[in-house]
């Protein structure tokens, strides 16, 4: 393997780019995953004709499940596999076959660019709506950003169940309706059911896909992209931004101040103490424990008032630019924000304590939606999700961003692999949040706010990750002239989550299916109707989402009054 | 859009509402469900939830509509029961938003089926949602007006910074470097003013920090900057 | 169970804001709808230049001799790089947020700028009052030679410039030339 190594190209301390020929890459990358320990964080694929006549396709690996591979500092490495993939011949070996990880990237590597992943298994469309014409790659350089084809009649997706299922007796899909009560978001299911237990799940996603890492490479300049970034999504927007401005800040070479690093630290906290909270108590109130869903709100609203008065808003706060944050914490402020979090720790521990006496909603809530932790590695699973099932992964530990390698830190695991594990982690990160908080405040240093010299450079690659409330987010960019980037790329960690969904529904019965869903704590939902035909008496039931919660919540309410689940 | 007669005129009564979103990041969708939740609660307008369409008086629109969720906002426009109201929350539903041009986008709901209320905000804070509901059911009138102004050269005050514009953007940028940008300009017009009236620098740097040691100290280290001047 | 929760409801007592028969008030520095100072706004256009969802556009329009500057309030995300920005600190966010209205045109702001006109009757690329700022500004500046020069050329429209910036070219290389001529 040695000879088709072509190039290496270093970033910063710790992170490099190793250049293969295409063909080496599914060996090349199974074993930097297997061998040595690695976990694939995406696929990214760039158009960087303009700069080499060449296509490049990107497979970043967090050295992670090591501890051989660590910069001075203690941060673990980052290694990189690319590959120069000819314009004649747009393709690539997929990697897929052997590490199951890259199955939606390089997916949405042949969506956006037209690069062709010979031997994928899949070859249904991603990203792209439905009716986008074939042939036309959003991410190539030849396509306007606001270019938008007429609309057209087009074939609705083919979903398809796993071939052992299929292998099975006849089963029959049936979509299924809203999961994410927040928000109506649209997105399709089938769950594929014998009787009432399912057999296996598929999906549709995509249907918020906005132009996101085009609009940021085309009408935006480096430094409107935060802003842009934050509103990838409404709940953990900030982590967004953050681990853009990192890796810009890290391909500049720009150092930023460490009071900015500080501020940046507390605001990501605050914001995954309003997300896990949030979550959980949608989890309850599928579980029909309303107390805990409206007392959770109510004590989450503390943080969001604290939000706006530290930044101006409860949500997209609009701290970040590129060399550090525009907006500072006065000593009232900061004051203000003791008090709120000693009163905000005192509420939610009592309704804490509450939720975690109530037997019968953690009865509910065990030993369903099973991820063992061997099938949550090869999946690339991550965040909370990971952690409940006993992978100890957690980017501020290791590879420390921002004030974390200052604030003592604590990464929480639990063992139970089930919904009640993956909300534990939760409720606990967001208690040991208020303590990284006040920790940030107590010792924030002065200095600047922004670096002295902010300025671009042209045609360097930088990547980042940051750890999202959900998970590891991820950027990676190329710089291009004149203030703007010439790739962006934005790998969010509920993608990665949901490759485990068909696992942890497959056993269940269909009112567990909601509690599995938000124990990902998913990005993305849908509002179709769900069509549930049973394979045996081929009898065929029409659930509304308000239908599907009901059953969710009348099977918990039962197992209540029986006193078993 | 609806006619110029209020939501409340036309139905009469309490309002379901029904809650679309058509590809938002989901920022105005939790302060939507914030509205629901003890601090709020807008339950007690009359004003309920609900998860169909054809039970539904009124829509409240999230996001800028993507092109693969727009033939499903038009179908729930099918099954509403008409007359309905329709009315877009936040920046992306109102124009757009921040990808207001994008392949992939509509460019805002009224692209798609007609609004009748619009409210702005990203995301816009529940009480505004709240307002924004009770301006569609004509209880409450709205605040914004239109503005159109032709700007008389001669009406012009100008900025005239007590030094040159050099040292002055330079004294500028110093502070919003220490303090950020907000900050930065009102401790520098506080500053400034405190200077015009002949206040010394160390006591003006001291009341401009309102007490703030750390302001003041940067205030303290500033280039001389003359007095005088200013808007 | 449900005894505790009561008992411990009861004793959180009622939270609901009474929004919105009381107001709901706004921190310091709370970001708010976007407003211009008419008195200080010189018509420069860098607020639309920075902003992200272009909800400030600048509208040329050198037939009527204007430039609008429109801020289309629906389309703002609120994140202030407009007051960051503008050179004379005429933009600034305000406290207020309840900025829902029933119709499209009454979130638009319009501000209508004449744009300056040369000696020679051709309409500039910039308004009177961006001049008039950048002539007061100029006069700060210790190097009198430098301003005067720089207050001539501001005084004439794009192509004018050209033409006297080639003519003093011309000048230079062949001195003796006679003027007018180039």
């Amino acid at each position: 393997m040695g000879d088709s190594l072509r190039g290496v190209e270093a970033l910063a301390p710790g992170k490099a780019v190793f250049y293969v020929d295409r063909e080496a890459l599914p060996k090349a990358v199974s074993y930097v995953l297997s061998e040595l320990g690695g976990r694939l964080a995406t696929v990214v694929g760039s158009d960087e004709r303009s700069l080499h006549g060449h296509y490049v396709v990107y497979y970043p690996i967090a050295m992670d499940f090591t501890d051989e591979f660590r910069v001075d500092g203690g941060s673990k490495c980052w290694a990189v596999i690319a590959s120069l993939i000819p314009p004649e011949d747009p393709s690539f070996p997929s990697v897929t076959p052997e590490s199951p990880a890259a199955n939606w990237g390089e997916r949405e590597v042949r969506d956006l660019l037209g690069l062709k992943p010979v031997g994928h298994p899949d070859p249904r469309r991603l990203v792209l709506p439905d009716d986008w014409p074939d042939g036309l790659y959003p991410l190539r350089e030849d396509m306007d950003y606001s270019y938008r084809p007429p609309p057209k009649a087009c074939p609705t997706y083919t979903f398809q169940p796993s071939r052992r299922v299929v292998e099975g007796s006849s089963i029959v899909e049936l979509p299924v309706g809203p999961i994410h009560p927040a928000s109506d978001e649209p997105g399709q299911f089938r769950l594929y059911v014998d009787g009432e237990e399912v057999v296996d799940f598929d999906y549709r996603l995509f249907h918020v896909h906005r132009g996101v890492e085009k609009l940021g490479v085309s009408r935006m300049t480096y430094n409107q992209i935060p802003f842009l970034a934050e509103r990838i999504c409404g709940i953990c927007g900030y982590s967004h931004s953050c681990c853009y401005c990192q890796a810009v800040e890290e391909a500049f070479g720009i150092e930023v101040p460490e009071r900015a690093e500080f501020i940046r630290s507390v605001m990501l906290e605050i914001e995954r103490i309003h997300s896990h909270l949030l979550i959980v108590g949608l989890g309850l109130h599928l579980a029909a424990f309303d107390w805990g869903f409206m007392q959770l709100f109510r004590v989450r609203e503390r943080i969001m008032d604290l939000a706006e008065v530290l930044t101006g808003n409860r949500k997209t706060y609009g701290m970040n630019v590129v060399g550090g944050v525009r907006r500072d914490f006065t000593k009232d402020r900061i004051a203000k924000a003791f008090k709120v979090l000693k009163e905000f720790r005192r509420d939610y521990l009592e309704v804490l304590n509450i939720i975690l006496s109530n037997r019968s909603v953690l009865d509910r809530l065990e030993s369903i939606g099973i991820l063992e932790p061997g099938v949550a590695r090869d999946l690339g699973v991550l965040g909370p999700t990971a952690r409940g099932s006993g992978l100890a992964i957690d980017v501020r530990a290791d590879h420390p961003y921002a004030a974390y390698k200052h604030l003592p830190l604590e990464v929480i695991v639990e063992d139970g692999c089930d919904v009640l594990a993956r909300h534990a982690v939760r409720l606990k990160e967001a208690l040991h949040s208020v303590e990284l908080i006040e920790h940030a405040l107590d010792s924030m240093p002065g200095g600047p706010v922004l670096a002295e010299r902010v300025e671009p450079v042209p045609h360097v690659r930088g990547l980042s990750s940051i750890e999202a409330p959900r998970g590891e987010t991820f950027h990676f960019i190329l710089s291009g002239r004149y203030s703007r980037l010439i790739r962006w790329k934005v790998r969010a960690p509920t993608y990665n989550n949901w490759a485990a969904m068909p696992h942890m529904c497959r056993g269940y019965t269909v009112a567990d299916i909601p509690l599995i869903l938000t124990s990902i704590d998913p990005c993305y939902s849908c509002t179709e109707r769900a069509l549930v035909v049973d394979v045996r008496s081929g009898a065929r039931r029409l659930l509304s989402w308000r239908e599907l919660t009901a059953l969710s919540r009348r099977a918990s309410k039962a197992g209540r009054a029986s006193g078993v689940v | 859009m609806s006619g110029p007669r209020s939501a409340y005129e036309v139905l009469g009564r309490s309002v379901y509402l029904l809650h679309v979103d058509s590809g938002s990041c989901n920022g105005c969708d939790i302060e939507v469900l914030d509205a629901l939740t003890p601090y709020f609660d807008v339950e007690r307008f009359g004003v309920k939830l609900v998860a169909s369409p054809k039970h539904a008086d009124a829509v409240i629109v999230t996001g800028p509509v993507t092109r693969q969720f727009s033939a499903f906002l038009k179908r729930v426009y099918q099954y509403l029961p008409k007359p309905t109201v329709i009315i877009a929350c936040g920046s992306c539903a109102c124009g757009g938003g921040i990808w207001h041009d994008t392949y992939s986008t509509l460019g805002g709901v009224d692209k798609v089926v007609p609004v009748d209320t619009y409210i702005p905000g990203c995301p816009p804070r529940p009480s505004a949602i709240i307002h924004g509901v009770l301006v569609a059911l004509g209880v409450l009138q709205q605040k914004v007006r239109r503005v159109e102004k032709s700007l008389r050269p001669s009406a012009l005050k100008t900025l005239r910074p007590p030094t040159d514009y050099l040292t002055y953007k330079e004294v500028l940028n110093t502070l919003k470097r220490m303090l950020g940008y907000r900050l930065a300009g009102r401790v520098l017009k506080n500053y400034l003013s405190l200077l015009e009236r002949g206040v010394g620098r160390e006591e003006a740097a001291r009341e401009a920090a309102g007490g703030d040691e750390r302001v003041e100290a940067v205030l303290k280290a500033l280039k001389e900057v003359v007095g005088g001047g200013g808007r | 169970m449900s005894l505790k929760l009561i008992v411990k409801s009861l004793a959180w007592r009622r939270v609901t804001r009474r929004y919105p028969y009381e107001p709901h008030p706004v921190p310091e520095d709370f970001r708010g709808k976007v407003e211009f100072d008419p008195d200080a706004c010189m018509g420069c256009g860098a607020c639309a230049n920075v902003c992200p969802p272009n909800a400030i556009e600048v509208i040329e329009r050198p037939g009527e001799g204007v430039r609008v500057i429109k801020l289309f309030i629906g389309r703002c995300i609120f994140c202030g790089r407009c007051e960051e920005n503008c050179p004379v600190a005429a933009v600034r966010q305000t406290d207020e947020f309840e900025l829902a209205s029933r119709s499209r045109e009454d979130l638009e702001v319009l501000l209508k700028h004449v744009l300056a006109v040369d000696g020679e009757g051709h309409v500039m690329e910039y308004t009177e009052r961006e001049l008039a700022e950048a002539m007061e500004l100029l006069a700060t500046f210790e190097d009198r030679e430098l301003v005067r020069k720089l207050g001539e050329y501001a005084r004439m429209c794009r192509s004018c410039r050209v033409r006297e910036g080639v003519n003093s070219i011309v000048k230079s290389l062949r001195p003796g030339l006679g003027g007018g001529e180039g």
